[in-house]
Order: structure tokens, then C-alpha cells, then sequence
């Protein structure tokens, strides 16, 4: 069990450096530099340009460069906006709690959500059908037209809340929700045609017996790394209805970084974004390994 | 099955050639018909500057599609030529690739796209561009798997112990054993090329806005919700029924 947490460990260790070595030199390398672009589009003279690009350690090597970022990395500095020159952290932590808010929610509505609809649709009754069908327009139906049809729906008849986390809640919670029922409909209908089901039947239990106590625990299992998943996109902040429902959050830092090339926020956010989904992937991996023991042998 | 195939085709021939029925000119502006609720002469109404939402639905499509159908190629052509050099090679290899992958998949598809696209610029290609190479990491997962998979089969040990090469193997056995399963996930990955390249154009990195496309008719019509909730939904409806019949597509090839 130790064993396989700490090699758990380990790969995200390895995967982290990975996730930040790739943006680091992703950014730097396509095409249109931002560092470039931003300067020189100021129409400085060209001392003060390399100066600033001094300051910010930009004339090193790029491999300079790299290892300087990591090692400020670990150490807690993440650079600087380019505009404000607010640092990386501070940036990020003034847009955390309203992501952390929106994200809570939604991921609690979409599995309370998930796990109603995944039972319905998985266990034959005659509402499945209207299960499945919900399951398909929650998979099918991008989250901007959710997002809309919920503004127009309730905003414009109730009046103006939009500043509140209901609607953005609803919508990404209902979004979210599909794939979360998908694995659990798809679960349950491998089950029930395990032996032990069978056996469980030919016993005489009663079927809710069944359906709660033998199917529904083993169907769960696999879905806590899609809940994990699903978790981790929604922490790291959602830039379209963060930006559709007008939400300071780390969505819409992301969006108007990416829009002025504020790069080291980019960078920032980004990193942080593929940290959130590598640590909460494990955490699921190790969450579930403890409540599957079977896992852990094979 | 079968009918899910036919309404797919009859759907992507009919956006391909709607432009034929569109009754108005989709750029033509009209300040003195703004924001007309829907009538006989507008069927789905006017947007903010008087233009005839149902004619820019028609257009739009085929741009959003071609647009869609760019990226997946862009998607997968690659993908599925690293997971065969992939699965022909040394457990190192795949070893370097899993890490790699692993990583990437840490970047959500829509953000990749938007940090590519701020960079290639806008229109038509950088949109496909960004959007496809977004999507590589996923396909190339699920390609890797499918390879590795039908490489330990035991019909692949057969023809090799017959004296088939790897290449031989690749192409005669398993591409015909592992096509079901990248078709059907190259109809997933144009479903999310779709929803994310309306999303670059609803954030508002389309590009042009006179040019009639589902993503830039959303923003439009989400700026005027209020006022004439009519103007995004017939790009939202368009956009949602595409991507449903994708997956559903998926589902009946897989």
C-alpha cells in the first residue's frame, strides 16, 4: 500500500516537472514572443526595451532562463505581470476564493446530480429513458449554451443575478453531471451481469437490496476519478462561464492575460492549472486503490 | 445504427449546400430592421445590426465545420503515426511518451487553444490550427492504448511468428482490428473541435464578425440576450444538434 503511494508520488512529481517544462518552453518558442511584441508595440526606445528585458532577465540564454524559473519556482516566485506589476501569486490568490466558490458547488450539485441520473439511467426502470436523454444534452450541449439559456431563462425574468454563483452553479453543475452519470450507467449495466449478482438474486435478496448494497458500491468506485477529473478542470477556473457570467475568477484572469500577452500570469495560470489536475488525479488514484484493494494487486 | 449514419450525412451534405437557401444576403446590414422578432420574412429574426440570423445559421455552418474537420485532421493524422512509430518501438519509448502525455493531458483542450491561437493570430487556419493541436493529447491517448492493445494480441504473435514484418503487421492486421475504435473517437474529437472553436469565436478571437459563423453569432447573440434572445438560438441549437449527432455517431461506430 506505502509502497504504491509513494511511487504515486513520485510520477506526480515527475509529471509536474514535465507539465511546467512543456509551458515554459511552449510559450517561449511559438511563433510571436510575447515578451517581444508587448515591448516593442509600446514604442519605447530601444534602450529602455533592453533594459526592461534586463530587469526581467530576459537577455539570459533560454536555458538560463529555464532553470532560473525553476529554481524561483520551487522557491515561491512566480514572476510579475507585465502591466500591473502585481507578482504571479498575489494575481492569482485575489481571483482563488471566487473560482474555489463557483468550483465547490458545482462539483457537490454535478454528484449529487451525477449519481441520481448514472442510477436511473444504469437500473431499467421507466424513467431511464428520461435519464439518457438528460445524460445526452448535459454531454452534448457545449456549457456557453447552457450558460446562456440560463441567463435568458431566469436572469431575465427574475431580474438582475448575475453577480451571484446560482446560475454559473447550475450551469456547470449540470454540465459536469453527464460524465459523471455516463460512468456510473455504464457501470451498473456491466454488474448486473456479474455472478455474484446472480447468485445475490438466486439467494431471494430483495433488488434494492442488491442495487444499494452489491451493485451501487463497486459502480461508484470508478467514478471518483472521473469526479476527480472533472474537479480538477473546474478548480483551475473555467474561462467561458467565468467570462459569461461576468465572474472575477482565475478563468477570466487567464483570458485577459492571454488577450495582453501578460505572460508570466499566463505562465502562472497555466502551471497551476496543470497542477491542480495531475495532484487531484492522484489523490483519486490513491483514494480509490484504498477503498479497492483488488486494484493494488493487479 | 444505421439511421444515426444517414442523419450525420444528410445533416453535414445539408449545411455543406444550405448557402443555396439562404433568403437574404448573411452580411447584408439593415439599421431600420434591427432586432425583429422572428417573422416570415426573418424566420429566426434580425440580429443586433439587422441582419437575418436564419441566413448567417445556414452559412455558418459550413465555416464552423470545414473549420472542425481542418482541426480533427490536424488532431489525429499525427497522433496515429506517433502511437503505430509507438507501438513499433522499445517499452522506453512508450515509457518517454506516457510521461509526456501525462503532462499534456494537464492542459485543459480550450486554454491550450486559446494560448496557441493569441499567438498564430486570427481567422480561419489559426482557429483550426489552435483547436486541432489542442486536441492532439487526446486522441494520441486513446490511439496509443488501441495500438498497444492489438500489439500483444495473439493474432499479431501468429503473423509475426509466420516471418510478417512490423510494418506488414501494422498495416494488414491491426489498422483493420483498430479502425472502429479511431473512427468512432475522431467523431468525439470533432465534437469538441466544434464546441471549442465556437468558444474561441464567443470569447471573441473569431476574427472578423461580419463573416457569418455559429461562434461569433453566439456572442453577438448573447451580448443582446435580453433584448432579442432570438439571435443565439438558432447558432446555439445548430451548434448543441452537431455535436449531439457526433457523439451519437461515436457511439454506433465504436
Amino acid at each position: 500500500m506505502w509502497k504504491s503511494i509513494l511511487k504515486q508520488m513520485f510520477s506526480v512529481v515527475v509529471t509536474i516537472w514535465v507539465a511546467i517544462t512543456l509551458a515554459f518552453f511552449a510559450l517561449r518558442l511559438l511563433p510571436g514572443n510575447a515578451i517581444d511584441a508587448q515591448l516593442q508595440g509600446s514604442g519605447l526606445p530601444q534602450a529602455t526595451i533592453d533594459a526592461r528585458k534586463a530587469s526581467l532577465g530576459y537577455d539570459e540564454s533560454l536555458l538560463v532562463q529555464y532553470f532560473n524559473y525553476l529554481f524561483d519556482f520551487v522557491q515561491g516566485k512566480w514572476g510579475q505581470s507585465l502591466y500591473t506589476g502585481q507578482t504571479v501569486q498575489e494575481a492569482i490568490s485575489s481571483r482563488l476564493p471566487s473560482t474555489v466558490t463557483l468550483a465547490g458547488y458545482s462539483i457537490m450539485l454535478a454528484i449529487i446530480l451525477g449519481i441520481g441520473l448514472g442510477v436511473v439511467a444504469g437500473i431499467s426502470t421507466k424513467l431511464s429513458f428520461l435519464a439518457h436523454l438528460i445524460i445526452d444534452l448535459s454531454l452534448g450541449i457545449p456549457i456557453y449554451v447552457t450558460a446562456t439559456i440560463l441567463l435568458f431563462v431566469i436572469a431575465s425574468r427574475i431580474g438582475n443575478i448575475q453577480g451571484g454563483v446560482l446560475l454559473p452553479m447550475l450551469a456547470l453543475g449540470f454540465h459536469t453531471s453527464g460524465a459523471i452519470a455516463r460512468i456510473i450507467e455504464t457501470n451498473l449495466i456491466n454488474i448486473q451481469r456479474a455472478p455474484f449478482i446472480q447468485t445475490a438474486k438466486a439467494k431471494g435478496l430483495q433488488d434494492s437490496y442488491i442495487i444499494f448494497s452489491h451493485m451501487l458500491r463497486l459502480a461508484l468506485l470508478p467514478a471518483i476519478s472521473v469526479i476527480a477529473l472533472q474537479a480538477g478542470i473546474l478548480f483551475s477556473g473555467t474561462v467561458i462561464t467565468e467570462s459569461i457570467f461576468s465572474r472575477t475568477g482565475l478563468g477570466l484572469l487567464l483570458l485577459d492575460a492571454t488577450l495582453q500577452r501578460d505572460y508570466p500570469i499566463v505562465q502562472g495560470v497555466v502551471v497551476l492549472t496543470a497542477i491542480t489536475y495531475i495532484v487531484f488525479n492522484a489523490i483519486a488514484d490513491i483514494f480509490t486503490q484504498i477503498l479497492d484493494p483488488r486494484l493494488v494487486q493487479s | 445504427m444505421r439511421a444515426t449514419i444517414l442523419i450525420s450525412l444528410a445533416w453535414l451534405s445539408f449545411l455543406l449546400i444550405a448557402p443555396i437557401f439562404s433568403p437574404h444576403n448573411p452580411r447584408q446590414t439593415n439599421p431600420e430592421n434591427i432586432q425583429q422578432a422572428p417573422s416570415i420574412t426573418h424566420l429566426f429574426g434580425t440580429d443586433n445590426i439587422g441582419r437575418d440570423v436564419f441566413s448567417r445559421t445556414i452559412h455558418g455552418g459550413r465555416r464552423t465545420i470545414f473549420i472542425s474537420l481542418v482541426a480533427m485532421t490536424i488532431a489525429i493524422v499525427p497522433a496515429i503515426l506517433v502511437a503505430i512509430l509507438n507501438s513499433m518501438n522499445s517499452q522506453w519509448f512508450d515509457t518517454i511518451i506516457l510521461i509526456l502525455l501525462n503532462a499534456l493531458l494537464a492542459f485543459p483542450s480550450l486554454l491550450v487553444a486559446l494560448v496557441i491561437l493569441t499567438l498564430l493570430g486570427r481567422g480561419f487556419f489559426p482557429i483550426a490550427i489552435a483547436t486541432g493541436i489542442a486536441q492532439f493529447p487526446f486522441y494520441l491517448q486513446v490511439a496509443r492504448n488501441i495500438f498497444k492493445q492489438e500489439q500483444s494480441r495473439q493474432y499479431v504473435i501468429a503473423a509475426k511468428s509466420l516471418g510478417a514484418s512490423n510494418l506488414h503487421v501494422t498495416i494488414y492486421h491491426i489498422i483493420p482490428n483498430a479502425r472502429p475504435t479511431l473512427v468512432a473517437y475522431a467523431s468525439i474529437t470533432f465534437a469538441y473541435c466544434i464546441i471549442n472553436s465556437a468558444a474561441l469565436s464567443l470569447l471573441g478571437l473569431g476574427g472578423d464578425p461580419s463573416i457569418p459563423d455559429w461562434g461569433v453569432m453566439l456572442a453577438t447573440g448573447r451580448d443582446a440576450f435580453r433584448s432579442a434572445p432570438w439571435s443565439a438560438f438558432a447558432p446555439a441549437l445548430a451548434i448543441s444538434f452537431t455535436v449531439i449527432l457526433a457523439n451519437k455517431l461515436a457511439d454506433t461506430l465504436r
